[in-house]
This record gives C-alpha cells, structure tokens and sequence, in this order.
C-alpha cells in the first residue's frame, strides 16, 4: 500500500512537470509569436488589417447654387445614379445584354465593348434618371424579384448633376458645365473658384461581412452660393418680348439688355436664338452666343451721343446753334453721305431728334478728330466693359492717326466704329445717371452655403465722364427723338417719358465687301423714366424683315419691356399726381 | 477585543468570491458596453443612409417645385387651361379670361395707388386700394 502511493507521488510529479513544462513552452510560444506580430511583423499587419476594416470614399461635392436678385433658383444640384462595371468581375450572357441595352437606350455593341476592355472600373452610363435606374436594376437582377442582388460586376455610384429648373431663361448669363460638372460657360465658368469647392476623402470602419459603421463626418461638400442682379420676371419680360420680335420681323437674331444706370446692374439680359441649359446636347452654335457682349456691329445713330455731348463738353455750339442740311448730303473726302430724308435748316437740338447724318458729320468736323476718339474712349467704346461674363470682346475704334479722309465723316453717325449692345448700353446709362460711367455687373453677392457673405460688387472704376449739366441737356434732347416729330415716337411708354435714340445700321455684304442694301441692324437704346431713370435699356435686332428703321422694329421692343417692367417694378406714373394716384401722406 | 479566527474566515468567505464576482461583473459589463457601441455605430450608419436616400429626393423635389414655379412654367400651364376650359364656368367675368389667357400679367399702373411720406425715413409703399379722388 505504502509502495503504490509512493509510485503514485512520484508519477504526479512527472505529469505536473510535464504539464507545467508544456504549458511554459506554450506561453512561451505565445509569447514569441506575440512579439512578432506585435513588434516584428507590426507594420505589415497593421496595414492588412487597416486595408480589411477600413474603407475609403469620396466625399459628395455639390457646386453652389445660383440665384436671381429674389432668390429663385437658377442653377441647383440633385444627386442622380450612375452605372459602372468591373471588367474581370462581369460574366454576362447575350440576353441579358440586350435587356441593359433597351434599359439604357444604348446600342449593345457599345455596351459590349466596355466589358471587354477588361478593366477594374469601367463607366457604362452616367447619371442617369430614377426611372432608368430602375429599369437596369431589372435587367440586372438574378430573377425577377424586385431586390434581388445584381449579377455579379455591376455597380452605381451616387453624382452630382447640375439642373437649371428655368430651362432657357437666362441661358446666356447663367452658361453651364460638363459631364464631370467642369464650367464651360457664363457664370458658371466665370465665378467657378466661388462655386467650385475642394473635395477629399472620408475613412471608414468596416466590419468582416463588409458592413460598414459610421463615421460621423458629414459626406457632402457644398460650394458657395451666388446671387444675380437679374430678375427672373424682368428677364422672362424681356425674353418674351423678344420672341415675339423675332416672329414678327423674321429676324436672324435680337439682344435686349436692361441695365439699372446708377448701379450698373443688369436686370435681364437676353438673346435670341437661344437654347435650355437642361439640353445643352441640342444647342446650336449660334445659339450658345451671347450677342449682347460677344458680337460687334456698326451702332450707326446710336453713336451720335459722342459728337452730341462732345460738342456740349467742349462749348462748340449752343442748343439753337443752326446747320443747314437742305441738300440732305454732304461729302467728306471724296464720298457722300445721305440724310434718310432732307431736313433743311436744324437746330443742333434737332439734328440729334431727327438723326441727322448730315447735322453730325458738320458737327464732327468741327470737334475733329481727336475729340471724337478722345469722347469715343471716354464712354468706354473700344475697351471692354468689364462685365463679370467671360467671352466679352472690346469692339473697336481706330486712332485718329489711322484714319482715313473719310472716317471724319464715317464716325460720327457710328460708321468704322464696332462696340457690342453692351457698350452702347453703358454709354447711355451715363447720360440717365448724370454723367457717370458704370461697370456693368450680374453678380450682386456671393454667400457661404451657410449665409455667410463671401463677396459683394462695388463699383470700384466708376468715374465722370461729362458734367452733369452736360449729361442734363442730352437727356432733354433724347427726349424728343421719342416725342411727335423724332424718329421713335413708337418707344414711347404711357405714363413715364423716355429719352433714348434709334439706330439703323448697314452689314457689309461678304460678297461684294461693300455696305449691304438689304441687310440691317435696328436698334433703339434709352432710358425710363427719363428725369429719374429706373431702367436703362437696349434692343437691337439683327436683320429684320419688313421694315429696317430702328424706331420701327426696336423701339415697340423697348416700350413692350419697358410698360411691363415698370408696372412689375411699381414705378409711379410721371402723372401721378394730377391722376390723383400718388398720395403723399403728411 | 480580540478578532476570533471564525471571523475572518467569514469575512474572506463573502469577499473573496464577491471580488470574483465583481470582476467577472465588470468583465462581462465591458463586452457589453463595447457590443452594444459597435450596435450603436451600425444604427447609426443604417440612419445615415437613410438620411443621404432623403436628402437625394429632397434635392430631387426641390429641383421639380423650382421648375414649376418658374414664371414661363406657370404662365404656360395657365394658358393651357385656359385653352382647354374655354368654357370654364370659373372664369366668369371678362378680366378673368384676361388674367388667365394672358399668363404673366403685371399691375395696371393707373390702378395702383403710390403711397409715400413727405418727412421720416418710411418706407415705400404701395396699395390697391383707390384714393379719395376730390
């Protein structure tokens, strides 16, 4: 008995040294392999188990909006699915390559060809609609049933689209962008570093099955937003109106600007042919140009503003100043200059309301030529105006040492001379603002998504050009080219008097290099109410048929806009008062 | 006074397991705590997706009201009712059909009364509403 517990004491020592020996070795092993995972090995793991557990994306980037002064949307983002597939992944039979292709609307060659470029992330289409996303989950669902995993390869991801919910309105002003949201033109290319907002990337953790737990982080970057000067009611006015020019005069183009003179604002700004910012696709080339800044002409009597308040400035001649213009031609340097009509004698007053060549040839004659050029520049002809739209060109003047012997004679009634609408919009808001030379401008504000204000215009370059008596007596004199007995009795608004100026200009015909007889520009430019002037506007027509004069085809443009905006406006009649609708309250 | 050693072995009795316990306690509370974060983080990214499908439609319907409210949009619409109920008992009077045929209609300027004040900064204003026309 003795003998077998002491065997027995003796066979527990072994197995507990065995036992306690295995386990050491074991936690020595452990220990071993602990340190090479943990010290060792560290990076390397540390990074295969970072590339496991955590996942990587883009963060969503949103471009600004764009507003009108009022704050309706002009330029807005939704988020729309876009297909993409994995090459290598993608085992696709013919049939179900067919159902893609009717569910996409593309051919299934096309569609083919991508799964053969064998490449880990092809795009198949792109932001596509909810409708056709839903008719590709179909095609690529394992059955029929509406949820069921996709074939294997095929993904969407979520993108940004640009929408422009006014369509056509304001498509010159508002431009657009490309598939990748990258700016192409108007404000979207010109305030694209407002709009425009630096992106990055957001980590995730995930777990084994590829579930992927929240961050916290906001996945959405916006850009900054941007306010206009325009209206969208002023600038649906002026489009309408322009559209119904355009039917009527059977015109090749038409551009109306209206502008408020003492700030420069533009309120609408609008041309015909036009295209939907929403079907860029569809557009023309002549559509997507905006004439208003981008097309010079000759501004034939709308340019006789320069030797008008040149004359003025300089103290040449008197209102009752007299010249005869009975022959109803002059010649300078060789060639001869017709009057529409013969005049007689005119006073310096109604050589401008009746739109005398004959009148401001004299009158040019007597300034000469530097004045002219020197007048020309200061209302800005010849540079650009500095408006905040890219694409604008400076029209041009020649200098008075490049002139020929008949430029004398050419200048002055807007001859040899080319500006854009805008220009000679400008130059007029001098004359309603008292004399200042505005920059012209269609962004008002940019503010943070937030609200938060970025950036606000101020007129920084403007400066007087002429006196304000100067700028006085023209306003009166414009006032009776729309008055009986000037030549736009037919811009004139009920109400309010406007003081503007036609204008009717040859094309030169490419064939013969000469003046065409049959091709026009009619234009009319001015001012409402003329003794405070709200609106500062221009329409100018680009070929009309039917009638060429500028006080025929454009000046019912401008009083068509011109009732209606400052109806819209709620200007107060010039009559109010002995209407006995202005109460002035004590 | 003396401890007696039946004390002590009733004091390690209690404490002895009760730190066990506690322990344990504490161990199983800190898997919990940390099961129930990891729930708590898959709720959450669960909510956030949901919340990103929303802010999609609520872009997408932003995107629809701003179309239909664009002044050609409505003036459109208005003049195809109008083409389309020219019998429209609704449209009763004269300026009715005006109104709505015309579309886009601004206030008639001999109708609106301009109210302003000769002194203090008050705003300007206007009214429908006719003046005492003596």
């Amino acid at each position: 008995m003795g003998q077998g517990l002491q065997n027995d004491t003796g066979l527990n020592k072994k197995r507990s040294v065995i036992l306690s020996t295995t386990i050491i070795f074991g936690f020595i092993a452990i220990f071993l392999r602990l340190t090479d995972l943990m010290i060792f090995n560290h990076k390397l793991f540390a990074e295969k188990a970072k590339m496991q557990q955590v996942k990587s994306e883009d963060i969503q980037v949103m471009r600004g909006n764009i507003f009108d002064r009022r704050g309706r949307e002009f330029a807005i983002n939704v988020e729309l699915e876009s297909l993409y597939c994995d090459a290598k992944e993608v085992s696709i039979d013919k049939e179900r390559v067919n159902r893609l292709s009717s569910a996409l609307n593309m051919e299934p060659r096309a569609i083919q060809a991508k799964f053969d470029q064998e490449k880990r992330f092809t795009w198949i289409n792109r932001k596509l609609s909810q409708e056709r996303v839903q008719k590709v989950r179909d095609a690529l669902s394992a059955d029929s049933r509406p949820g069921t995993p996709s074939v294997r390869g095929f993904g969407f991801i979520s993108e940004p689209k640009r929408v422009y919910p006014r369509g056509e309105l304001a498509a010159h002003i508002i431009g657009n962008v490309g598939l990748d949201n990258q700016p192409l033109e108007g404000i979207e290319l010109a305030y694209d570093k407002y709009l425009r907002i630096a992106g990055g990337k957001v980590s995730f953790s995930r777990d084994a099955s590829g579930k992927v737990l929240s961050s916290g982080v906001n996945m959405e970057a916006k850009g900054n937003n941007v306010l206009l000067t325009i209206d969208e009611s002023l600038q649906y006015i002026a489009e309408k109106e322009l559209e119904k020019a355009m039917a009527r005069w059977r015109a090749v183009a038409a551009t109306a600007i209206v502008m408020d003179p003492a700030t420069g604002e533009i309120l609408a700004l609008a041309n015909r042919p036009t295209y939907d910012l929403n079907e860029i696709g569809k557009a023309g080339k002549n559509d997507v140009r905006n004439r208003a800044i981008t097309d010079i002409y000759e501004p034939g009597s709308t340019y006789k503003i320069i030797v008008g308040t040149a004359a003025l400035e300089e103290k040449l001649f008197r209102l009752d100043s007299t010249f005869d213009c009975g022959r109803g031609s002059i010649e300078v340097g060789g060639k001869v200059i017709h009057d529409a009509h013969r005049h007689g004698l005119l006073t310096f007053k109604e050589v401008i309301q009746k739109s005398s060549n004959v009148g401001s040839i004299m009158i040019g004659m007597k300034l000469g030529k530097e004045n002219v050029y020197k007048y020309s520049k200061l209302f800005g002809y010849g540079d650009r105006t500095g408006i905040d739209l890219p694409g604008e060109v400076s029209g041009w003047i020649r200098k008075p040492e490049k002139w020929s012997a008949t430029s004398i004679g050419a200048i002055p009634i807007g001859q040899e001379v080319a500006v854009t609408p805008l220009q000679v919009l400008r130059a007029y808001a001098a004359i309603a603002n008292g004399g200042y030379l505005v920059t012209p401008h269609v962004v008002q504000e940019i503010r943070t998504h937030d609200g938060l204000p970025v950036f606000s215009f101020t007129d920084k370059d403007k400066k007087r050009i002429i006196s304000e008596q100067t700028a006085t007596i023209f306003k009166d004199i414009l006032k009776t080219v729309v008055e009986e007995g000037g030549t736009a009795t037919g811009a004139a608004v009920d109400g309010n008097q406007v003081a503007g100026k036609t204008g009717t200009a040859q094309l030169i015909d490419r064939r013969t290099k000469r003046y065409s007889k049959d091709r026009f520009v009619s234009s009319f430019v001015g001012f409402v109410p003329a003794d405070n002037p709200r609106l500062a506007m221009i329409v100018v027509v680009y070929e009309p048929r039917g009638a060429i004069y500028g006080g025929v085809v454009a000046g019912p443009i401008f009083k068509s806009i011109a009732d209606q905006s400052l109806s819209y406006l709620n200007v107060p009649r010039d009559d109010s008062r002995e209407k006995n609708i202005l109460m002035v309250a004590k | 006074m003396t401890r007696t050693k039946a004390d002590g072995n009733f004091a390690s009795l209690i404490y002895r397991p009760l730190c066990v316990l506690l322990l344990l306690a504490g161990l199983f509370f800190m898997i919990w705590l940390r099961s129930s974060i990891v729930t708590l983080t898959y709720t959450l990214r669960t909510i956030e997706e949901r919340a990103t499908e929303a802010r999609k439609d609520t872009k997408k319907l932003l995107a629809e009201r701003a179309q239909l409210m664009s002044v050609s949009k409505v003036t459109s619409s208005l003049q195809t009712v109008a083409q389309n109920t020219t019998q429209n008992k609704a449209l009763r009077t004269p300026d009715d059909r005006h109104y709505v045929t015309a579309g886009y209609v601004t206030p008639d300027r001999t109708k609106v009364v301009h109210v302003k004040k000769d002194k203090g900064p008050e705003p300007y204003r206007a009214s429908l509403t006719t003046g005492d026309k003596n």
